[in-house]
């Protein structure tokens, strides 16, 4: 008997309630790994018809449930359905860089988009959802890498002084986009997620990417019309985002009302930092640098984990993983010695991917 | 001449004004590299601390940059004919695997603000490239960004590179970006690392006359 996974441990952290046992959580796997574990090919069926739909996201679920997630972390991104999207990944030239730019924008395009590419995603992983599990997720991108999408970074900083007025409307433009889009995920598929989350990468090394007050009156805003039909469905708010952000950590908690943040990085702030500052106040979802699971020895690995369960360790709620993701660029094998890690120090006994 | 007014002008990321007093600047005879050294350059240096020390964001450093840039475009033709070079020239590029370049963008900048000659090779630059870059264009500076933990280890790769070819004595190596350290930069054997694209572009200018 491997795994048996019960979604309500995730809740738990995200309700800042120490779980009965801690949950494991990344926000995104690479596919390979998961093919590894399993011994079987996938990745090219999201696209495929409705039967190879049902295969990939069986295999999707059921890594995720031997691996011992108790929900399975899944998005569909916004900024994907943006018409002249690019900007953000794919060093594109900015769709947008005037006013008349903007004016020209199919607005409404993005919301129908994303029904038509990704509803059946949402309903086929509502099929095929392993026994006590639930989603964790919901529509990717926040309004801030929506905007990069389409403006770039660089030329959205111009904008900024050449246009202050476009400035404001493109933060306003996308956040309505955004909202629509999580309105029409509420209402169709709240009951396959049980905590919704977007990440939104606002800081960087040193600070965050554009002012604290532009985040405060630009983003928090839109950032909160969404949280608020979150919590109207009932369900908790996950916050993902890089890098230091500590001067919005407030409006975000107090304003916005995340229950939940994900993501830290050593060479800003340590995981503690993250549960001694926020910790009574909102769950802490990560803990371990993704450096340390690429480059550490087995040793490196389980010495940080330990760490982290020290930390938590009568700290109101959290779910343990990266503070980032599991990119490609970590080995099956060094994935496997860090999960494995995680399961045995929480407490899981023969650990197996069965 | 005082240069506060144009130290201001960029500190306001106003290219209109800069551009106005530069000119005027010239057309009453004032040498070109002094209003480069003590209006644009130094004002630079001032953005570059306030940035140092998160007292203004990324944006506002890159309206000041493009203010600057306008100035120096002004001056070029001037500079020229007095024969006055840049400081030195510096190839910067993000390592191979590594598409992160907002970081290493704005470090080029804070190096021509400085006055260096920059050759921005982009994103995901192999060891190859560096190397004949540096060569092509006789710099001294070599920087090299990196963002992701598995791209960092190229750094290494580099700079091994420049030493097999005998090369590596000609060029000052600097290294960044956000999940490095000292310690990181110490163990491959760069010459510097610096936190901030402001640090980077004055450690250039030490690394040159060290
Ligand atoms: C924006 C961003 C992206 C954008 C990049 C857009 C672009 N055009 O550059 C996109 C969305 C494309 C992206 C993609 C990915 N990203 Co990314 N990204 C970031 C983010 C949020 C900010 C980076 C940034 O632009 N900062 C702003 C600039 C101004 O800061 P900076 O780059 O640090 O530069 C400053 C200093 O470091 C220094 N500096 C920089 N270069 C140099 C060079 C020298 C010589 C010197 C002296 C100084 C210096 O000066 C700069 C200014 O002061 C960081 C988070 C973070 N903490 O940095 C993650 C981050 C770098 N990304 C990460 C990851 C994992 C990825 C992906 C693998 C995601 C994925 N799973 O697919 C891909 C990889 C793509 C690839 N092959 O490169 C991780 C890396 C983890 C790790 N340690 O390996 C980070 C750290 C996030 C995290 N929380 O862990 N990303």
């Amino acid at each position: 008997m491997g795994f048996v996974p019960d979604y309500h441990h995730i809740v738990d952290a995200a309700s800042n309630i120490p779980a009965k046992r801690v949950p494991t959580y990344e926000h995104l796997i690479d596919l390979r790994i998961m093919e590894d574990v399993l011994g079987v090919r996938f990745r090219e069926a999201k696209n495929g018809s409705l039967e190879d739909k049902r295969f990939y996201f069986k295999n999707y679920c059921e890594f995720q449930r031997r691996a011992g997630y108790d929900a399975v972390s899944f998005e569909d991104c916004i900024g994907d359905v943006m018409p002249g999207m690019g900007s953000l990944y794919k060093h594109k030239e900015p769709e947008i860089r005037n006013r008349a730019d903007f004016e020209r924008y199919d607005w409404t395009a993005a919301e129908k988009e994303y029904k038509k590419r990704f509803y059946t995603d949402y309903e086929i992983l509502r099929e095929v959802m392993p026994e006590g599990m639930k989603a964790i997720g919901g529509p990717g991108n926040g309004i801030f890498e929506c905007i990069q999408e389409i403006a770039g970074y660089e030329n959205l900083c111009y904008i900024k002084y050449d246009d202050p007025e476009l400035y404001a409307d493109l933060f306003r433009a996308v956040g309505n986009t955004n909202y629509n889009v999580w309105k029409g995920f509420i209402e169709n598929f709240s009951d396959v997620f049980c905590v919704m989350r977007f990440g939104d990468d606002l800081g960087y090394k040193c600070n965050t990417m554009i002012s604290a007050e532009d985040i405060r009156r630009h983003v928090v805003p839109q950032y909160k019309r969404i949280v608020d039909m979150v919590h109207a469905a009932g369900k908790k708010f996950l916050y993902h985002s890089c890098g230091a952000i500590m001067s919005v950590m407030e409006d975000m908690i107090g304003t916005v009302g995340i229950d939940a943040k994900h993501s830290n990085e050593d060479q800003i702030a340590p995981y503690r930092f993250w549960v001694e500052t926020y910790g009574d106040r909102i769950g802490n979802f990560g803990g371990i640098d993704t450096d340390i699971v690429c480059r550490g020895s087995e040793a490196d690995v389980r010495k940080a984990v330990e760490d982290v369960f020290d930390v938590i360790d009568g700290h109101g709620g959290a779910a343990v993983g990266t503070g980032n993701s599991i990119p490609s660029y970590i080995t099956t094998e060094r994935y496997l010695i860090f999960n494995k890690a995680i399961r045995e120090v929480r407490g899981e006994k023969n650990v197996c991917y069965v | 001449m005082d240069f506060t007014e144009l130290r201001e002008a960029i500190l306001d990321g106003s290219a209109k004004q800069v551009s106005a007093i530069v000119t005027s600047a010239l057309e009453k005879g004032e040498l070109p590299e002094k209003i480069l050294s003590e209006g644009l350059i130094k004002g630079m240096d001032e953005v570059g601390e306030l940035f140092s020390n998160n007292e203004i964001y990324v944006p506002e450093v890159l309206i000041s940059v493009r203010a600057m840039k306008t100035g120096l475009e002004i001056l070029k033709p001037q500079l020229a004919l007095r024969d006055i070079k840049p400081v030195g020239v510096a190839v910067i590029g993000t390592v191979k695997d590594d598409l992160h370049d907002i970081g290493k963008n704005l470090v080029a900048m804070m190096l021509e603000g400085t006055g260096f000659e920059v050759i921005d090779a982009g994103v995901n630059v192999s060891a190859e490239q560096f190397l004949s870059l540096a060569k092509e264009h006789n710099a001294k500076i070599v920087c090299m960004s990196a963002l992701l933990t598995t791209t960092m280890s190229y750094m290494k790769e580099v700079i091994e590179a420049f030493k097999a070819d005998g090369y590596r004595d000609k060029v000052k190596i600097m290294v960044g970006g956000a999940p490095l350290s000292q310690k990181f930069a110490d163990e491959i054997g760069a010459d510097a690392y610096t936190s901030d694209a402001a640090s980077a572009a004055k450690r250039a200018l030490e690394l040159l006359n060290e």
